[in-house]
């Protein structure tokens, strides 16, 4: 049976940071381009097989996509990268300064996740003669930006959070074709009309919707249930710029994938992480510490998306209050991010990770969460506190059935990176795609059962690491040259 | 008498250096000795790295010709600086961080230049020669020439062939640091906000006597508040720890190499005492700081090498790889473990001799010897690494460096340049061991 795939979500290789960029692409578009490229009989049989070949054969998917949206951007050393890998996906052709269509969100104003945005606002014009001075000329001004409000308490200090808000100021202040920034004040409430924010990403298979809402932003979680945002404390008197992450959840039917940044939760038995799953405490001093955010985010991930209570034909259906089918590591897999208390909430089919050592080794992804999430470490996950019941006491099943990591370091300055990650796969750049069919068949269900499948498929490319004494583990095998898909593709599949 | 060297807790200290046997000067980790001088360094601290030099006139046939003209009144170190990328010279404002201002120093086609207090200090001192123990002079309230032959001092001594008693030192000395940081004090300022203040601490004077700030900080931040202080039980050889500025900096170990970095200053007190203050500064604003300046340093680098007409926009290596493609990757490509910045130093005991009817100085002997600097592409840290062996230098003309010292002192453009005296006047600070970080390699 033949499938497609609208909604793409490609998790870059920005090594030891993060960039996310999600496409709503037009199947039939991409056909056109193929068969004009290439001629009608190199369209493959399988739409889902459209975008892989196109960037195989060079098929231009400029006018493909019909939304996209980039969570982040990597650090500065990937920024060309995150921009050529857009132009790659025909999300941005090269000329064409003005996205309307493009949605950029930075999730916190870490350089690596911020820095490298700036080579999507900016191209730098070389010096060509004597006197001759760098330039920094526009390159792309999205249609929309999404960041944390600031305040003068939160600001960063950093050089490249002030040049970043330059870039986006000078995409505000053209004289047409401007780029709107919306604020996101705590909870995720757009700062101005107080509503909370919800990107638009089109419509997929039978019109259903495709939107990312956003759950958290500047130190603060929006509880549907108890109608308020819940604000979080910093553990010490300075301010955390993790803990003030912007928390999606981006939607497709009854497909979800919870991108949170780099939030962290308790690390330790609190947050349900016991034994081989619990933080390594014994150095880390008291102002290293996030602040736990993940606690909060929950509940309120329960509260906002609860399970099906009754099977109607075009509606999303889940089994579980707070269900999201992929996770994206928190803070790269940190050991304080990623708690079982959060697994056993969102319960998730496929949890990735985007790792590396460039630009900052952070010894991540680490051994304790790669524990938490590994079926054959961790069975079950155990359920916290609720009412009269106590944390730890009710189990639920790990869910996990695909881990995938952009990179991983084997070594760095000659010491051996030990971490176990059992059975993940190295990806490189890593493309999960919910398939469209299977989202239309849950969406007309009437019964439990039905089944959502989730394909993903990797780049394989790596950092090119300068210091020999730095190395990275390989990547998944990869398929011949001719493939069309470099790496996979994997599918998964969870009932609903 | 002659300079002896031996060892205290890993630490090499030099005997002989007055007339009492007792006392000992302290030399460093580990040490050269080239003629008659002995080259120490200390890298307790990552940055600055303290350089300790004696010249032991005893040795030296040089001073042995000199003393039998009779005409030697004094001896002392001068120093002299060169800044390099790869073999080229380039003026320090290029390379840039602390060693910009020495800009009104720099001389001659290989943009050597003094390693001495600004121009504007020393004409408010009267210096005719740049000694280097003549930088205590901004930290300290000497008045008189003779105060020089005692030892110590907080830059080191003059050498006299006069009997000047007990504590005169027998050997002329430098102390110094190696500063070549990137991150300037301005830079470090800019960061520092009453938001991410963590802790006022108000000593007594006789605390602050006893104690550096840093070292009250640490304890406070230790043991207060009772039976929860944020660092209780602080594995204090795992701290990384450097001065920029008046600024003490402190990163604490992490087991994911997130550490926090504590930066400890002084501020004067309306009342006139000194308050110690602790700002706090995350990995990430660290990096910001440390990790894109040496980026910067190589794009200054590169627009001088094209304003010179050195190399044009076709010598930029391609881009190759992923992680090589961002607004400040570097416009170089390295090879592992090249030392593409050299910063260059000569050290040279130097005499001032008097004749009936003139005064000069007369070269006694130098020595030559580098502080070497890698680039890391990785995590775009430029970094001091390795120091090259000092050797004997023949062949350089001091005297060109004394008379780029004096016209920079009668130049309008130079006369009233400043530079950043806190450069000179930390080499004498109390510093604990601290073992995090990285330590200085030495090669041939």
């Amino acid at each position: 049976m033949p499938q497609s795939a609208s909604l793409e979500i490609h998790v870059q290789n920005v090594g030891q940071g993060d960039s996310v960029l999600v496409i709503n692409r037009s199947l039939s578009a991409v056909k056109t381009a193929i068969t004009t490229a290439k001629g009608a009989a190199s369209v493959p049989a399988n739409p889902i097989d459209y975008m892989p070949y196109a960037i195989k054969n060079g098929v231009s998917l400029a006018g493909t996509v019909t939304k996209a949206l980039l969570v982040d951007g990597g650090d500065d050393e990937y920024g060309g990268n995150v921009l050529d890998y857009m132009a790659a996906q025909g999300v941005f052709d090269g000329t064409t300064v003005y996205r309307p269509d493009l949605s950029l969100v930075v999730s916190h104003y870490h350089d690596d996740h911020m820095a490298g945005l700036r080579s999507v606002f900016k191209e730098r014009i070389e010096p060509k003669k004597k006197n001759d001075k760098v330039m920094l000329i526009d390159r792309l001004r999205p249609g929309t930006v999404y960041q944390a409000m600031t305040d003068k308490k939160s600001d960063p200090v950093s050089q490249r959070y002030a040049d970043f808000q330059a870039d986006v100021l000078g995409a505000m202040s053209v004289a047409t074709n401007k780029t709107v920034r919306v604020y996101l004040s705590p909870g995720g409430r757009d700062a101005i009309t107080k509503q909370q924010v919800s990107i638009d990403l089109g419509t997929g298979v039978n019109g259903i919707p495709i939107k990312a809402t956003v759950l958290a932003a500047a130190q603060a979680v929006w509880d549907k249930g108890k109608n308020q945002v819940v604000a979080i404390a910093s553990t010490g008197s300075t301010v955390d710029q993790n803990d003030r992450s912007v928390v999606l959840v981006l939607e497709y039917g009854s497909f979800r994938c919870l991108l949170g940044g780099d939030i962290a939760g308790n690390g330790v038995g609190p947050g349900g992480n016991f034994g081989a799953n619990a933080a390594d405490t014994g150095t880390k001093k008291f102002f290293s510490q996030h602040a736990d955010v993940e606690s909060t985010l929950g509940p309120a991930l329960e509260a906002y998306f609860p399970k099906t209570t009754a099977w109607v034909n075009g509606q999303p259906k889940f089994t579980a209050d707070g269900y999201c089918t992929v996770f994206k590591a928190n803070h790269h897999g940190s050991s304080s991010s990623v708690d079982v208390h959060l697994l056993a909430t969102v319960q998730p089919l496929v949890f990735v990770g985007s790792s590396g050592v460039k630009a900052r080794f952070h010894s991540h992804p680490t051994q304790a969460v790669m524990n938490r999430v590994t079926p054959a470490q961790t069975a079950q996950w155990g359920r916290r506190a609720e009412g009269t019941v106590a944390a730890d006491t009710v189990m639920v099943n790990n869910t996990i059935k695909g881990i995938y990591l952009t990179e991983v370091a084997a070594k760095v300055k000659n010491k051996a990176f030990g971490v176990s990650i059992y059975t993940a796969s190295i990806m490189g750049d890593t493309v999960i795609r919910p398939v469209d069919e299977t989202i239309a068949a849950v969406q007309a269900a009437t019964s439990p059962g039905t089944a959502l499948t989730v394909q993903v498929y990797g780049i394989g490319e790596q950092t090119l690491l300068y210091d020999p004494g730095s190395t990275l583990r390989p990547t998944a095998a990869l398929n011949a040259a001719s493939a069309i898909y470099p790496i996979g593709p994997f599918t998964h599949s969870d009932t609903h | 008498m002659t300079l002896t060297v031996s060892s205290v807790n890993n630490q090499y200290v030099v005997g002989g250096i007055t007339r009492d046997p007792s006392v000992t000067a302290p030399l460093g980790r580990a040490y050269y000795q080239v003629g008659p001088h002995l080259l120490g360094f200390d890298d307790n601290f990552a940055e600055p790295v303290i350089v300790r030099a004696y010249y032991d006139p005893a040795q030296d046939p040089q001073a042995a010709l000199a003393l039998a003209r009779n005409t030697v009144q004094y001896a002392g170190y001068v120093q002299f600086m060169q800044l390099s990328f790869r073999g080229m010279p380039i003026p320090p404002d290029v390379y840039g961080g602390k060693l910009a201002d020495r800009v009104p120093y720099v001389y001659g086609r290989d943009k050597k230049f003094l390693d001495f207090m600004g121009p504007a200090d020393a004409r408010v001192r009267g210096v005719l020669t740049p000694f280097y123990p003549y930088n205590a002079l901004l930290a300290t309230s000497i008045t008189d020439n003779a105060t020089f032959f005692q030892h110590p001092q907080l830059n080191g001594s003059l050498w006299s062939p006069a009997n000047l008693g007990t504590t005169q030192s027998l050997a002329a000395s430098l102390y110094g640091e190696i500063s070549p940081g990137l991150v300037t004090p301005a830079d470090l300022a800019r960061v520092l906000t009453p938001d991410n203040q963590i802790l006022v601490l108000s000593p007594t004077p006789q605390q602050l006597a006893q104690t550096e700030a840093y070292r009250l900080a640490l304890n406070a931040l230790e043991t207060t508040p009772q039976g929860n202080p944020p660092l209780a039980q602080l594995d204090e050889s795992q701290v990384a720890a450097q001065i920029i500025g008046d600024y003490v900096l402190l990163t604490l170990p992490d087991p994911e190499e997130l550490g926090d970095t504590l930066v400890i200053s002084t501020a004067t007190r309306t009342d006139g005492g000194t308050n110690v203050i602790v700002n706090l500064l995350d990995d990430y604003e660290m990096a910001d700081l440390f990790y894109n300046a040496g980026r910067l340093a190589l794009w200054r680098i590169r627009q001088y090498q094209i304003d010179q007409g050195v190399v044009d926009s076709e010598d930029l290596p391609q881009a190759a790889g992923r992680g090589r493609s961002g607004l400040y990757t570097p416009p170089f490509q390295f090879e592992p473990g090249e030392y593409a910045i050299q910063l260059k130093y000569w050290t040279a005991a130097v005499a001032v001799e008097q004749t009936r009817q003139q005064l000069y100085r007369t070269l006694l002997s130098g020595i030559t010897w580098s502080a070497l600097f890698q680039f890391d592409e990785d995590t775009g840290l430029m970094n001091f690494s390795t120091i090259k062996q000092p050797s004997l230098f023949d062949g350089y003309t001091v005297m060109d460096g004394f008379r780029a010292f004096e016209t920079s002192l009668q130049s309008p453009r130079t006369a009233n340049a400043l530079i950043d005296t806190r450069n000179f006047t930390k080499a004498a600070m109390v510093r604990d061991n601290f073992a995090g970080g990285s330590k200085l390699a030495f090669i041939n």
